[in-house]
């Protein structure tokens, strides 16, 4: 522990006071996000996610995960936590239990407590002594993903108004075919009914 | 289990985060981010003024800051604040809304069906 807080210097300082924060404490400091690398979401032990999670910041996730999981900042994930998930993050300290691919952009650590199921890619890999770690390992940077969020908004107004703007055309549209038709009743009159057209006849000339 | 009436939040999804699909808790949890899907909870949940939440929400008690789409079911209490918005229908023996607050919706005041075993189950195992 003492050499990796060596080498990563303030950064993982920062994750280790995150680490030790209290989930009060969270609350107070998140609403109020100054940079990227404050703590942006948090999940405790008794929280279950199921489906796919977007965010920008730093994730403390100490719950129950499953699905996917992408993130433009930090990931740490704690003692507790079990995560079935395909991972891609900034930076991603792992002490809990994770099954799933993981790629970084920088750095994938994994601490003594920590288990890894799967295949993991970053251009720095740390594994400390004891952890667990099953699968492949790659240490190149993997291809860079654009974030977007998984929820977009919708655009509601834009539809709207080339429907009201299509709809005219449509009525144009209806009007030559009854005059066709028009045209095509006359025609198949004296094909199929003689007899009709004689009470026609007598029928214009009673009101005239 | 013992975080259901405590005030100790247990979960917490920022401004600048997405989450879509399903969330079961035992505690309190925050959202100030957006959410879609299913939210079933045994605890408190705090929709925030920035958060837009669709979902379908059963929990035990429920404060919205936010704009919320989807029915919301709580066992004790449902609050709108005034920055609230609240698309869908709301069920609750105890309902809050205060002047300023936007509901579209239906109004029941008696108490929800409870949460189905799984879900229960599922948060007292603690397994996934």
């Amino acid at each position: 522990m003492a050499k990796s807080l060596r080498t990563s210097g303030s950064l993982r300082k920062r994750f280790k006071n995150a680490l030790n924060r209290k989930p009060q404490a969270d609350i107070k400091s998140a609403p109020e996000p100054k940079s990227q690398k404050a703590i942006s979401a948090f999940i405790d032990v008794n929280t279950n996610f199921e489906g796919r999670l977007k965010f920008g910041g730093t994730m403390h996730l100490d719950g129950r995960f499953k699905g996917e999981i992408e993130a433009a900042g930090g990931l740490i994930i704690g003692k507790k936590a079990i995560v079935k998930a395909d991972i891609h993050a900034n930076d991603i300290i792992i002490s809990g239990e994770v099954t799933g691919n993981i790629s970084a952009e920088k750095r994938i650590e994994i601490n003594t407590s920590g288990k890894v199921i799967g295949d993991i890619k970053a251009a720095n890999i740390i594994v400390h002594p004891g952890a667990v770690l099953v699968g492949n390992c790659l240490t190149s940077q993997p291809t860079p993903k654009p974030f977007e969020p998984v929820i977009k908004p919708e655009p509601k107004p834009k539809p709207k108004q080339p429907k009201a703007e299509s709809k005219p055309e449509i009525d144009l549209e209806p009007k030559p075919k009854p005059e066709i038709k028009l045209e095509a009743e006359p025609g198949s009159e004296p094909k199929t009914a003689p007899e009709p057209t004689p009470k026609k006849k007598k029928a214009r000339f009673r009101p005239v | 289990m013992k975080a259901n009436k405590s005030t100790a939040v247990s979960a917490f999804l920022g401004v600048d985060t997405d989450f879509e699909g399903r969330l079961t808790f035992n505690g309190n949890l925050r959202i100030d981010g957006r959410f879609k899907g299913e939210i079933a909870a045994l605890g408190g949940l705090v929709i925030g003024q920035k958060a837009i939440v669709k979902a379908d929400i059963h929990t035990t008690d429920v404060t919205i800051s936010g704009e919320v789409s989807g029915k919301i079911n709580a066992d004790q209490r449902i609050e709108i604040n005034a920055t609230g918005k609240v698309f869908g229908d709301i069920q609750s023996p105890s309902i809050i809304v205060y002047p300023g607050a936007v509901f579209e919706g239906n109004c029941l005041t008696s108490k929800p069906q409870p949460l189905k075993e799984e879900i229960i189950m599922a948060l007292d195992e603690n397994t996934l």
